[in-house]
Formats: structure tokens, C-alpha cells, sequence
């Protein structure tokens, strides 16, 4: 059975390809398009690509060589006239056929109707299939815009196909046609209910949008032809692009968007839409609830906000008494730990901060400390000593000459939220003196520095945001052991050793 | 004669024979032993049948008479036996002098150096002013006179002994004629008595040995051991390098360097048993007892001698030897083979007759095992060789493979042991993945690992590592598919975890063993999450080996507070509308929250410790665990776990900090369900904790810096003075900077003096310009000074001849 249909499906492709062939070759074998259309009404790959091919070289030549341009002369009752109605239909059911392919379920097939489809789109933009005027931009909007209705997929997730369309969002006309639909079809989408796969579609469209780096006021690096008179055409000018990329994003993020959809748009955020945007300060109400919601969203809301406090002037009240309540001892363990110390090690990098908003900081993290993972105290540490080297004040917590020589208590106030009432300026770090006992021999050489004066240079946190367990035990299994000491009293049995201490609580049987 | 002692020998010094006193007397060897036998040399037979002779003033005068006299009497020439103490003795030197040596001595003292190194010489030469050349002549002549009168008497003395030998064969003749039928008797009867005395004479001189160590004396070296051992341990643990030093520290005075590290402790039980072989002290360290051991030597010897290969010989000459002795060995099972002459020597010290059915029977059930193995080459085939063995037999072929290779016996075999040290780890390993896990053979197989490892330190350490660094790698691909979230490994890795405890200390700051296992340890604790009664299981497996792994050095491991942390939170009562702050791995919300509560009270007895093979299996039942009793015994193992931590932490600063949770933890759960034991078992915790957090601490200071030494003015002096600073040994990029700063402060110097030079000549140049120029100047000045002048004069002249002229005129 197999063989036959694989049989036949050879004598098939090959019939679809002399077909083709011929159909170019005179226009005597116009109809061979019909044949090839009931072809792809199939499910099987290789057929649907085998007609795609067919569709692509029949249709490029054909727009090509003006054999579908319907000039307004034409005689709709002359033969030739007719001809011409007749191959602008088996165009346009060629065209649904394959906007349809874009939903099919083989990912060869839907990648080669979509390069297709852009290709024509393309053709069409250099050779117009209908009059045209000067001014006019020769972009086949229509059939663009049925092309992006396939891709941003009410029930499909189309990402890959989307990163694939990425090389054709370096034309400022395809990008500025994609932004307008995305805007008018957001607008039309919120009335109505969607699906978790049309935001990701979306979302994934507007991650690939990006502005080409250069100075220019003026875009011209179109697809398709474009009019002579650049000045007038609003696809070429950038500051409307962004516009509409701001209006993009902004009607986007009014959406109520998934967890992780919502993560990873504030990951982004900082740098693939802030610097784009008319005005990032359109995002503040976005980040400023995200901020508030408290846990990882807080954390990723942090660097957008950052950006828009640092370098648009938004006034943010009590940013460091929300940044200081986000010290938890769940940042260890966050997904994001190494970008929330980056930037927190950026907030506090300013020499203008009070010496008790710093002193608090330290002393809450250095309290976080004792219950943090390994990995997590190779970065606490020296951002703790970074902290108090930049705040000469702060030397208190590690060398106080003066005040009481015994305290019964700490005086710091942990679950005080407001770092001005914590008392950590009265406090030490006594939780370093502690984990100079620490398991880790890096570890507890790092928290031994407290012992003498800290080192005037800043320690480069950016090697450290990384590290996790594997690393930290790469780095002592890395050397070449030379000696390997043993333990000198012989055991008598897996339990029975000088200094067990599984026997307590368990037996071997 | 038995034995000769010579009392007294007087030796004159004087050089010639005519200063000999009257009763001295020049006797060969055989005028000595003639004379004693004729009684004229007074001889006598102390007490303890030794002859004395006592000879007064014998003249030696002839160096191979001499050495023939300490041939005689067997007696070393400087050594004169003080035994008895005589009146008669006079030593007068210890050594004899010949008579040409004592003439060379004369004559060299007299004569070289001009002779002054006899005084009274040198005084009457000062008198005689002979020239230097007739008094060298005279000096030759002498010394030729002196040397030819010498000759001559060597010749005469020669010609006498020749003479007395001659005479003495005669003489003997005629003596050997006259007793021969009593020397035959004398010879027969003596017989017993020689063979005796030559017995006693030519066996080896029993050297003074050691004594044997008592008890109390081995204790304490076994304790001073130990405590070099201990305080070597407490030094890495602080991190205190030791290099070379270090090395030394293991290898103990005894060793053969032959590998094998001595075993004290089985020394110490061979020694007290008061066995006096002396061999068996260097018995080397096997976990076998006494006779082993001495089994082990012979077996060792033997193949020394013989070709090692030939192991099937032996084998066949063993088993020809079975009837052997094995009733004594109280470890039948770990018996290796005897030795024939052996067991007929011990079979008379130690004839045990009645066990010897019963060993036989033992015998015949091992008789299949072969006795010599190959080490093998791979894991595979080790597998194929244990495989169809009983468990004891197991041991029995690993414990032969290793003495066949014992390291001292053939060059390679170390390197082999190394391999099959890896083989068994993976084998250990491989035991407990078995169903059901054959986890008592991994117990005895602990102690041959640790025999092996103590081997060969470095190797084991590798080869233990590589499995501890596969079980990580295999626990990260499971985090990174499962976001961040491992999943907890199965019995092998935990008990390989505990066997890296057994096999290394896990005390020091740093060890290339143990410390990455405790990295990977506390990285399961921090990374997977409690789903069911397993997980909860192994994380209190693992907070245990922490606290197995840290109880020396008293480290601080967050990660099983946390965890413990966790467990008490799972064991306790939630309010429902409120989210305790618990932290990963653990979560706040979900089902497996409340995995340890214990809802209905629960009187029965708690099991305290939990079995390895029912809780840690990776196939078990996880139905059979959901039950009070599991629970109880966690919670209660939990707890004591805690109290453990809470001992060893009690000293810290923020003791109050870390442990403060876990008594707010404590507080909440649902003690009335529990029963009593474990209830003041909770409380005895709880007051534990609110006792450690009385304590008051310090605020931080930091460590005081040593005032810097007063500046001495003693000259620094250098062994090697090479022109230059020395600098300190810094990290390579110091050093290089420094270079550099020091080149740049050169260069610079250089630089200022070159503009300085050039600034210099400038100024030179432009002084002697202007000098020049002024010079000019002044020059043309005078000129037109005196040209002016001139005018003047011209001008006053004319005014003058004018006015004369005018006044001529008038």
C-alpha cells in the first residue's frame, strides 16, 4: 500500500511540475492553474509543496511579464479582455489558498507559503497588477493585510513562523504596514473575546519590530517600489513609525496578559521598546502596577521603571522604600535573581543616598544572608561590601569603636518596611561574622574580609549575577588534585565510623 | 681453650730493642700458646671457665706478629677486655706500635722542620752552626745508616722465626706422637661440648631488640597518633596549608614505602596478643586478623621468591596442604591459603583436633573458589566474576584479587588496585540500585574501599569524585528541562554521599573531595521540591549528612536549616487564610502541604530511625509511607536533627537569627497529637533554642593592626647581594606593574636629566652669543668713544690754533 501511494504521489509531483512548466511556457496551458488548484486541496506534504513551488513560478512570472496588470482600458468583453478576469480570479483563489496553507499543520509548507506569499506581495510591488498613480505607494495593502490575519493566528501558535517573517520587518514599509494592522486589529480584538495564542502571536510579532540604528529622519528601505516624492509618504518617515509603535505597544499592554507573557514582555520592555517609543512615560502606569504587584513581576517592573525615573523624570515617590521591601529571602531563589542585583546595585551606586537608607540595605541583606543558597552569597557579599565602600558612614556595621560593648538583641528592626526606622545604622553585621563558618571555603573567605579594612576599589558584580551551584562546583572540581587526605580511623562498616552521625536516625537493613 | 682473654698488654715505646726491660720478651705466636702451655706464662681459669693469661710487658715487633696475636686470642689489638680488674695491669697505649713505626716517629719529630718540634733540639742546633747543606747530608746519611740497620734486623728476626717454626713442627710432631690416642678421646668426647660452643660461637649474635611494647606503651603512642592525626585535621580544617609537610604526615616511620599504609590498630592487636614473632610487626593493614596476617607474609615471601605468575602451582600445592590449620582462624570466611611447613608447625603448637571436621566441611564449600585473580580490566568483567558467587564469596574474591596485587609485589599492580578501586565503587553503587538493595555487602565493602583508598590517596580521590561529578551532571539536565527543579537522585548517590564521608575527612576548609559533595548536597536541598513522602525522606537523608559533614568543624549550612525549616512547616498546623513565608524548595500553597500533619492524636511507639532500604528506594511504595508512624518518625528524627544543629551552632552571632523561625515553627505544630515522648522531646528543643538566644554579643570590631615595628638600624646583610631591591612575591600582574612603574620612574629620570643637559647648553650657547654680541658692543663703543674723542681733541686743538691765532693776530 505504502509504495503505491508513494508511487503514485511521485507520478503526481512530477505531473505537477511538467504542468507548471507548460503553464508558463504558453498561456495555451492557462487551465493547467485550475488542475494544480484541486492538487492542493490535499493534506499531503509533499503534494501542498509541490503546488506552492508550482503556484510561486507560475504566478512570479506571470506578474512578471504584466500578464495579470489590468490596465483601466481594458475590454472586459474581448478575449484577451476576458483572458485577463479570468487569470486576476485563479490569482486571487491561488492567493486564498495559500493564506489558508498558512494554517496548515505541516511547518515546511507553512514556511514556504508564507516566503511565497511575500515574494508575490514583492512582484506585485514592483509590477502593480492594477493602475496605479505616482503618489501612491505600490504596497498591495489588501492582500498584505490578509497575509498578517494568517499570521497573528486566533488558534495557532505561530512563533516560529513570525521569527521567520523577522527578515521582512527590515523594510520600513512592511513594518510600517504591519504596525498598522496590529493597531487596527487590537482595536477591533478588544471588543471581543481572544485567545492566549492570538497574544502570544501578537506579542511575538511586536518583540520582532525594531528600528534600524541609524540617524535618519527619512526610511527607505522599502520592499516595494515606492512613490518618487519620499516627503509626503508617511511610511518613510520615522517619527510616524514610532508613533504607531508606541500606540503599538501601548493598546497592546492594556490586554490582560498571562504570567509568563506578562514576565517576558517586562523583560523586554527596557531595551526593545522603551528607546523606540514617542514617549516612554505612556508605560509608567504599566510598570508602576506591576510593580505593586509584588514578587518576580515587581522585580522585572524595576528596570523599565528605573529608566523612567533616571532619564525621563518620572516622580516616583518611595521608590527605595518599595525597592527596599522587595529584599526577601525568595530574591535568592527568583528566576531573575541576576538582573534584581544588577539593578539594585544600580539604584544604590549614587553617593547621595543617606547613609541610613544604604545601612539599611546592607543590614537586611546581610540578614537575608543566612538563609540564602550558595550561589546567592557569592553575590550578597560583595554587594554588601560594595555598599559600605561607597558609604564611608556606614563602616559602623562592621567596626564600631563606640556605643555599648554587649547588646542582648540585635537592634535592627526586621519587619520594619520603612529602611528610615530599621535602626540597621545601631546594628552589625554580625550574620557575616557568622558565615565565615560557612560550608563554602569561597564563601567564608569572602565574609572574612570584615576583619580588616575593606578594599577601596568596587568589586565587579557583573561576574558573580550569574553563578549558580554548577558553577560554584565546577570551580572545585576544575583543579588537578595533588593531595587527597584521608580520614585516618579505619571504619568497620558504612554506619560504623568515628563520626557518624547517619546512625541517628536511620539503619541500614 | 675456650675462650682467651688478655688482661694486660704493656707495650713500651720505646723505639729500639735494647731499652726493652730485662723480662720483656719477643715470642711468635707460637713461642705465646707454647709458653701458657708450659705454665710460664701464668694462665688461669676464673670461675667462669674463661683462661686468663696474664703477659707483662710483651714486646711486639713485628706488625704480622701482631695482627697474628689478635688472630689468636680473637681479639681486637685496641680492645682490651677490662674484666677483670688486676693490680698488675698497666696500659700504657692503646695501641701497638711497631718498631719502625716508632723509629719513623722519632726520626720525623728530630728531624723535620728543622727539628723544632722537639725543643731540645732545636737549642743545640741554635749552638752548631753547621751550614744547612752539610747538616741535610748528615740528616741523609743517618737516616740511610738507620734504615739499612733495620733492614738487617727484619732479616734476622726473620731468619729466627724461621728457625722456631722449623723447630716447632719438629717439637709438634714429637707432642701430636706422644697424646695422639687421649686427643682422640679428648676430640670424641668433646664432641657434644664443641658442637655446642660452636653453636653458641657462630650463631647469629642476638642483637638487643626492642623490647615489646606494653599495653599502656602502645595506647599512648595509638593516642599521640591519633592526635597528630587530629590536630593535621583541625589544621586543614582552618585552612592552613601544609605542603610537603603535609605528605609526610601519612606516611608513618614504619612504612615500607611499599604502598601499604601501616595499620596501627590491627599492630596494636597483634602485639598485645603477645605473639613473639617478630615478623608480624610489619604484618601490613588488612581488615583480617592475626593469623591472616601471618598467612599473608609467608604467602607474600613465597612469591617473592617465585615467579609471580605461577599461581596455579600454588594452587595446586595448597590444596594438596588442606588438611591445614583454619580451626584457629576466627575468620573462617576471609581465610586466604596456608603454607605446608606453616601448618605442621602450628598444627604441633596448636593441635585442635576436634574443630577439624567442622573446618573440613568449611574447606570443601570453598574449594571451588580459586585462589589467585586477575584484576579486571573493566567494570563488565568484574561483574561477570561476582555474579555467580554468594555474597561472602564476593568479599572472598575482592579480598584475593587484592593481596595477589599487594603493590610491593610486582611493578603495576598499584595501577591496577587503582582501576579495581573505581570497579568497586561503581559497585557499591550498583548494589543498592539492585531490588531488593543489597545493601549488607555494600557495608562490608566500605572497609576494603577504605584499605584500598588509604593506598593510594590521590587515585580514590579521583575516582570518586568522577561519580559524585556524573550524579551532578545527570541532577543538572534535570533542573535545566525541568526549569530550575531537580528531582532527588536515587539510593546510590545518597550512600555514595555517605561513603565519600567514611573515606575522607570532611573537616577540612578545603578538600578536592568533600567539599564539592557538600556543594552538591546542600544544591539538592535548595533545588527540588517535596512532592511525597520520598522527597521528605532524602531531604532529612541529606540534612543529615550535612550535619554528618559539618559536626567537626561546626560550618554553617543554610540550606538544611531551610529545609528542616520546611519540614516543620509541612508538620504543622496552617491557617488557611494566611501564606507563611516559607522558602524554596518548599511553597506556601498546593497539596503537598500538608504531607507530615498529624490530625488525629497518636499514642503508639515511635519508631525512631528509619530504614535506608524502605523510605530511599526510588521504586518504593509511596502508599505505604502515608501513614502516622512514617510521620512520627520524621517529625521526631527532624527534631533530633535540629537539637544536633542547635549544639553545634550555639556559639554563633546570630545563633538567635537563624534559629528563631525554627522555634515559631516549633510552636505551631499540633503537639497534642503527638505522643509524649516526642512531645518533650519538641519541648526540650524549643527550650534548647530560647537558651541559646540569652546570649549577648559584641558589637563588631575589627581585628586590630599590629603598631608597626620601631626602624632598626642594623645593617641588613645579604647572602647574595645582587644590586637590586628584592621584591616581594606578589601576584604576577603586581609584579609586572610594579616593573613597569619602576621603569617608568627610570625613563623619567632620564628623561629630566637629558632636558636638563640640553637646557644647560642652550644656555651656554646663548650666553656665549650674547657675550659675544656684548663684546662687539663694547668694542664699537670704544671705538666711537675714542673717535669722538679724537674729534674733540681736533676740534679743541683747531679752537685752540684759532684762538691763538686770533690772538696772534692781535
Amino acid at each position: 500500500m505504502a509504495d503505491k501511494t508513494h508511487v503514485k504521489n511521485v507520478v503526481l509531483l512530477k505531473n505537477i511540475k511538467e504542468k507548471a512548466k507548460s503553464c508558463c511556457d504558453s498561456p495555451k496551458f492557462a487551465n493547467n492553474i485550475l488542475d494544480i488548484i484541486n492538487f492542493a486541496q490535499t493534506e499531503d506534504k509533499s503534494v501542498l509543496t509541490a503546488c506552492v513551488k508550482a503556484f510561486h513560478r507560475i504566478f512570479i512570472q506571470f506578474i512578471g511579464n504584466e500578464e495579470l496588470y489590468m490596465s483601466p482600458e481594458v475590454d472586459d468583453e474581448s478575449k484577451e479582455g476576458k483572458y485577463k478576469i479570468w487569470l486576476n480570479q485563479r490569482y486571487k483563489d491561488v492567493y486564498e489558498r495559500l493564506t489558508e496553507l498558512l494554517l496548515c499543520k505541516h511547518a515546511t509548507v507553512k514556511e514556504l507559503s508564507l516566503s511565497t506569499l511575500m515574494r508575490l506581495i514583492t512582484a506585485e510591488g514592483h509590477n502593480p497588477i492594477t493602475a496605479i498613480t505616482a503618489k501612491q505607494s505600490h504596497f498591495p495593502i489588501q492582500r498584505f493585510q490578509e497575509i498578517m490575519r494568517g499570521l497573528i493566528s486566533e488558534d495557532y501558535n505561530h512563533k516560529d513562523l513570525i521569527s521567520r517573517f523577522q527578515e521582512y520587518l527590515d523594510y520600513d514599509d512592511v513594518r510600517f504596514h504591519v504596525l498598522k494592522f496590529l493597531i487596527k486589529d487590537i482595536k477591533e480584538k478588544k471588543q471581543q473575546p481572544y485567545s492566549d495564542e492570538y497574544l502570544n502571536n501578537m506579542y511575538a510579532m511586536l518583540e520582532q519590530i525594531s528600528f534600524p540604528l541609524i540617524d535618519n529622519e527619512v526610511l527607505s528601505n522599502c520592499l516595494c517600489k515606492a512613490p518618487d516624492d519620499l516627503s509626503v509618504f508617511k511610511v518613510s518617515s520615522l517619527k510616524e513609525q514610532k508613533k504607531l509603535f508606541s500606540s503599538a505597544w501601548v493598546q497592546f499592554l492594556q490586554f490582560k496578559l498571562t504570567s509568563s507573557l506578562y514576565r517576558s514582555v517586562l523583560v523586554i520592555l527596557h531595551d526593545k521598546v522603551m528607546p523606540y517609543m514617542t514617549n516612554p512615560l505612556l508605560l509608567s502606569d504599566f510598570l508602576t502596577e506591576s510593580y505593586n504587584v509584588g514578587g518576580a513581576i515587581s522585580l522585572l517592573a524595576l528596570n523599565g521603571l528605573f529608566i523612567l525615573v533616571h532619564k525621563f523624570n518620572l516622580d516616583y515617590p518611595e521608590f527605595f522604600t518599595k525597592l527596599y521591601a522587595l529584599f526577601e529571602p525568595g530574591v535568592f531563589h527568583a528566576k531573575y535573581r541576576a538582573r534584581f542585583f544588577f539593578l539594585a546595585d544600580l539604584f544604590l551606586t549614587s553617593s547621595h543616598l543617606p547613609a541610613y537608607l544604604v545601612a539599611a540595605f546592607a543590614k537586611k541583606l546581610s540578614r537575608l544572608c543566612l538563609t540564602a543558597p550558595a550561589p546567592g552569597l557569592t553575590i550578597a557579599i560583595p554587594f554588601i561590601y560594595n555598599l559600605i565602600n561607597r558609604h564611608p558612614n556606614c563602616n559602623v556595621l562592621i567596626h564600631r569603636t563606640d556605643g555599648s560593648t554587649e547588646l542582648s538583641a540585635d537592634p535592627f528592626l526586621i519587619d520594619e518596611p520603612d529602611p528610615s526606622k530599621c535602626k540597621a545604622l545601631e546594628s552589625s553585621l554580625w550574620e557575616l561574622k557568622t558565615l565565615q563558618t560557612h560550608y563554602n571555603p569561597d564563601i567564608s573567605k569572602s565574609a572574612n574580609r570584615i576583619e580588616h579594612p575593606l578594599q577601596t576599589s568596587e568589586i565587579d558584580l557583573s561576574e558573580l549575577l550569574e553563578n549558580n551551584y554548577h558553577q560554584l562546583f565546577e570551580k572545585e572540581t576544575r583543579k588537578k588534585i595533588k593531595i587527597a587526605p584521608v580520614t585516618f580511623i579505619p571504619p568497620k562498616g558504612l554506619l560504623v565510623t568515628n563520626d557518624d552521625k547517619i546512625g541517628l536516625c536511620w539503619t541500614m537493613d | 681453650m675456650s675462650d682467651v682473654t688478655i688482661d694486660t698488654i704493656t707495650i713500651s715505646d720505646n723505639g729500639t730493642r735494647n731499652q726493652t726491660s730485662d723480662d720483656a720478651q719477643i715470642l711468635t705466636s707460637e713461642e705465646l700458646i707454647l709458653s701458657v702451655l708450659r705454665g710460664e706464662i701464668p694462665a688461669v681459669t676464673d670461675d667462669n671457665g674463661f683462661l686468663t693469661i696474664e703477659i707483662e710487658n710483651i714486646m711486639v715487633d713485628n706488625p704480622s706478629l701482631s695482627s697474628s696475636i689478635e688472630d689468636i686470642f680473637s681479639l681486637p689489638a685496641p680492645q682490651v677486655s677490662s674484666y677483670k680488674s688486676g693490680s698488675k695491669r698497666k696500659i700504657t697505649s692503646h695501641r701497638i706500635l711497631t718498631s719502625d713505626e716508632i723509629l719513623e716517629s722519632k726520626l720525623v719529630s728530630q728531624e723535620h722542620f728543622g727539628g723544632f718540634l722537639e725543643n731540645s733540639n732545636y737549642v743545640s742546633l741554635g749552638g752548631d752552626k753547621k751550614s744547612w747543606k752539610e747538616r741535610m747530608e748528615e740528616l741523609i746519611t743517618k737516616s740511610k745508616k738507620e734504615k739499612h740497620e733495620r733492614q738487617m734486623e727484619k732479616e734476622k728476626s726473620l731468619q729466627l722465626t724461621q728457625q722456631l717454626d722449623d723447630e716447632w713442627k719438629n717439637l709438634r710432631f714429637l707432642m701430636a706422637a706422644g697424646r695422639n690416642k687421649g686427643d682422640d678421646t679428648v676430640t670424641s668426647k668433646k664432641d657434644d661440648y664443641d658442637i655446642a660452643v660452636r653453636e653458641l660461637q657462630f650463631e647469629m649474635k642476638s642483637k638487643p631488640t626492642d623490647r615489646l611494647k606494653t599495653e599502656e606503651e602502645l595506647a599512648k603512642e595509638e593516642k599521640e597518633r591519633l592526635e597528630k592525626q587530629e590536630s593535621d585535621r583541625l589544621k586543614r580544617m582552618q585552612g592552613i596549608l601544609e605542603d610537603d609537610e603535609q605528605k609526610s604526615t601519612h606516611i608513618s616511620a614504619d612504612d615500607l614505602n611499599d604502598g601499604f599504609a601501616l595499620d596501627y590498630k590491627e599492630e596494636m592487636i597483634e602485639a598485645s596478643d603477645g605473639d613473639d614473632n617478630d615478623k608480624e610487626q610489619q604484618g601490613s593493614g588488612e581488615d583480617e586478623g592475626e593469623e591472616d596476617d601471618d598467612d599473608e607474609i609467608d604467602e607474600e615471601k613465597e612469591e617473592e621468591n617465585g615467579d609471580d605468575e605461577d599461581g596455579e602451582m600454588e594452587e595446586v600445592e595448597e590444596e594438596q596442604n588442606e588438611d591445614g590449620d583454619e580451626s584457629d582462624d576466627s575468620y573462617g570466611d576471609l581465610e586466604s591459603e596456608d603454607q605446608g611447613s606453616d601448618v605442621e608447625e602450628e598444627d604441633k603448637q596448636k593441635p585442635k583436633v576436634d574443630l577439624k571436621k567442622k573446618k573440613k566441611v568449611m574447606e570443601e564449600a570453598r574449594r571451588e573458589l580459586p585462589y589467585t585473580f586477575k584484576v579486571p580490566e573493566n567494570y563488565e568483567d568484574l561483574l561477570e566474576l561476582l555474579q555467580t558467587h554468594s555474597e561472602s564469596d564476593r568479599l572472598i574474591i575482592i579480598d584475593r584479587i587484592i593481596k595477589c596485587h599487594h603493590p610491593s609485589l610486582a611493578e603495576g599492580n598499584k595501577q591496577k588496585l587503582e582501576s579495581l578501586f573505581s570497579f568497586l565503587v561503581q559497585y557499591y553503587g550498583d548494589l543498592t540500585l539492585q531490588e531488593p538493595p543489597c545493601l549488607s555487602l555494600a557495608d562490608k565493602l566500605v572497609p576494603v574501599l577504605y584499605g584500598l583508598s588509604q593506598q593510594s590517596s590521590v587515585p580514590a580521590a579521583i575516582a570518586v569524585l568522577d561519580q559524585i561529578k556524573d550524579r551532578q551532571e545527570e541532577y543538572d539536565t534535570i533542573c535545566d528541562r525541568k526549569a530550575g527543579r531537580g528531582l532527588y537522585p536515587g539510593l546510590d548517590t545518597l550512600l555514595l554521599l555517605k561513603l565519600v564521608a567514611v573515606l575522607f575527612p570532611t573537616s577540612d576548609f578545603r578538600h578536592p573531595v568533600t567539599t564539592p559533595t557538600m556543594l552538591f548536597i546542600c544544591q539538592m536541598l535548595a533545588q527540588t521540591p517535596v512532592n511525597h513522602e520520598r522527597d521528605i525522606a532524602v531531604g532529612l537523608f541529606l540534612c543529615n549528612l550535612c550535619l554528618e559533614y559539618i559536626y567537626l568543624s561546626r560550618r554553617f549550612v543554610p540550606e538544611a536549616i531551610n529545609f528542616l525549616h520546611g519540614l516543620l512547616y509541612l508538620a504543622s498546623k496552617k491557617d488557611p487564610n494566611k501564606i507563611e513565608p516559607v522558602l524554596p524548595p518548599f511553597k506556601p500553597v498546593g497539596k503537598s502541604i500538608n504531607l507530615l500533619e498529624i490530625k488525629k492524636p497518636v499514642e503508639k511507639k515511635i519508631q525512631t530511625q528509619l530504614k535506608m532500604s524502605e523510605v530511599l528506594t526510588t521504586d518504593m511504595d509511596r502508599d505505604a509511607l502515608n501513614n502516622d508512624g512514617f510521620r512520627l518518625s520524621v517529625i521526631s528524627s527532624m527534631v533530633s536533627l535540629l537539637e544536633q544543629f542547635s549544639s553545634v551552632y550555639d556559639n554563633y552571632p546570630s545563633y538567635k537569627e537563624i534559629f528563631s523561625p525554627i522555634k515559631c515553627q516549633c510552636g505551631k505544630l499540633p503537639v497534642s497529637n503527638y505522643p509524649d515522648s516526642l512531645r518533650k522531646q519538641i519541648q526540650r528543643l524549643v527550650n534548647n533554642i530560647t537558651d541559646g538566644m540569652e546570649t549577648k554579643r559584641k558589637p563588631l570590631v575589627m581585628q586590630k593592626k599590629k603598631p608597626p615595628p620601631l626602624k632598626m638600624f642594623e645593617p641588613k646583610i645579604e647572602e647574595v647581594f645582587d644590586d637590586r631591591k628584592k621584591r616581594k612575591g606578589g601576584s604576577k600582574e603586581i609584579n609586572e606593574k610594579q616593573k613597569l612603574v619602576h621603569k617608568y620612574k627610570k625613563e623619567m629620570k632620564g628623561a629630566i636629566r637629558e632636558i636638563r643637559k640640553d637646557s644647560y647648553m642652550i644656555a651656554q650657547v646663548q650666553f656665549q652669543e650674547q657675550k659675544e654680541k656684548d663684546d662687539e658692543r663694547k668694542r664699537k663703543v670704544k671705538q666711537l668713544y675714542g673717535l669722538l674723542a679724537n674729534q674733540e681733541g681736533d676740534y679743541r686743538a683747531m679752537k685752540r690754533n684759532k684762538s691763538n691765532n686770533e690772538n696772534k693776530e692781535k
